[in-house]
């Protein structure tokens, strides 16, 4: 695991590779599962219906794309209460929490200098489900790293974010590959 | 298994096929809600003064929200027994409040894998007044043979998770 500033790679070209692991806080439980399908209407019956679940899908799963509520670090905790992701750069008494699953990316952002990010695309692939009571692990690694090279947006590189998911039986959950293209506007540097 | 729950069997897929059309009109609840369910709290998500600042329109959708409806949108169609192999997004624009938000999606391909698995391969498509939002290329194991095959019963080595067809 390489959580603090001074484990960063000092060279771009080590950044390939670099890679932050961390226990998600939170266990898969079925009150955001219901706040998840309120937000989407999804009355799809494995992930609420016990019944149903347990005919279909040997018990109540997750939506795939929940690995990511279900692993995003919070803004505040009680174990780290000195730290805080502080995402409007304002609670300056904070020291900055760790952002999963995402830590690899906005180390690499701070690194670099490059102030804005956005998603291009997203890589899916989902294996083992997402079960009640399971706590994931996450390892958050930089796979590719491109030239320097100027668009509408402004100047920067693309860079590529692979994020594992396991459970607590190391059973592999899901990989979700991040294709970003990270920049400063024009006349910022 | 309750009678109105849909079950769409291996037979029943056929390349060409298109998925029922969904229309959704999206609000700021509907932005701010998939924000707070997918525990995303980027201001660009919810605070609509910080996406003026930023220079965008409005605040907008965010990408684990898009996966939810797009999820929703193909087992609205396939019913529970749909199992998901892969996800591919490609996002175009945002997706913002006052947007009349449509899904369609068609079967493009299928196939057995080696496990005696069956899959298909469909393209969904995110647009709002015929303009691209969001493509996705999605993989989805469905049951066969009369529901004896059921996706879910694969465990560990068994669910295989193949390429896209044709990559």
């Amino acid at each position: 695991m390489a959580r603090s500033r001074a484990q960063w790679p000092t060279h771009l070209q080590d950044w390939i590779g670099f890679t932050i692991t961390e226990e998600s806080d939170y266990t898969v439980e079925s009150g955001l599962i219901l706040n998840w399908l309120d937000a989407m209407r999804d009355g799809n019956p494995i992930y609420w219906n016990e019944k149903v679940a347990h005919e279909v899908s040997d018990g109540i799963v997750a939506p795939p794309p929940m690995t990511l509520p279900f692993s995003m670090s919070p803004r505040w905790s009680p174990k780290r209460p000195g730290e805080i992701w502080d995402m409007h750069e304002t609670e300056t008494d904070y020291e900055t929490a760790i952002r999963m699953p995402m830590e690899a990316h906005f180390a690499l952002k701070e690194f670099t200098g490059l102030r804005e990010g956005i998603v291009a695309a997203i890589e899916s692939e989902f294996y083992e489900p997402l079960r009640l009571g399971d706590r994931l692990t996450v390892a958050s690694a930089i796979s590719g790293i491109g030239e320097e090279r100027k668009n509408r947006l402004g100047i920067g590189r693309n860079w590529i974010v692979e994020v594992t998911f396991s459970n607590q039986r190391g059973d592999l959950v899901s990989i979700e590959k991040y294709h970003f293209f990270c920049y400063n506007r024009d006349g910022e540097s | 298994m309750s009678a109105r729950t849909r079950v769409k069997d291996a037979a029943e897929v056929e390349v060409g096929g298109l998925l029922p059309e969904l229309v959704y009109s999206v609000t700021a609840t509907t932005v701010a809600q998939g924000a707070a369910a997918s525990r995303d709290w980027q201001p660009q998500h919810h605070d609509y003064a910080w996406a003026q600042r930023v220079g965008t329109q409005d605040i907008f959708l965010n990408t684990p929200t898009q996966g939810g409806w797009i999820c929703r949108f193909i087992t609205d169609w396939s019913g529970p027994y749909t199992r998901f192999g892969r996800i591919t997004y490609r996002m175009r624009s945002p997706i913002y409040p006052g947007d009349n938000l449509r899904f369609s999606g068609e079967v493009v391909s299928t196939f057995t894998d080696e496990m005696g698995g069956f899959w298909a391969a469909l393209k969904v498509a995110l647009t709002v007044d015929g303009k691209d939002k969001t493509a996705a290329d999605v993989l989805v194991s469905l049951p066969h043979r009369n529901g004896i095959e059921n996706p879910w019963s694969r465990k560990g080595r068994e669910w295989k998770v193949p390429d896209f067809p044709g990559t």
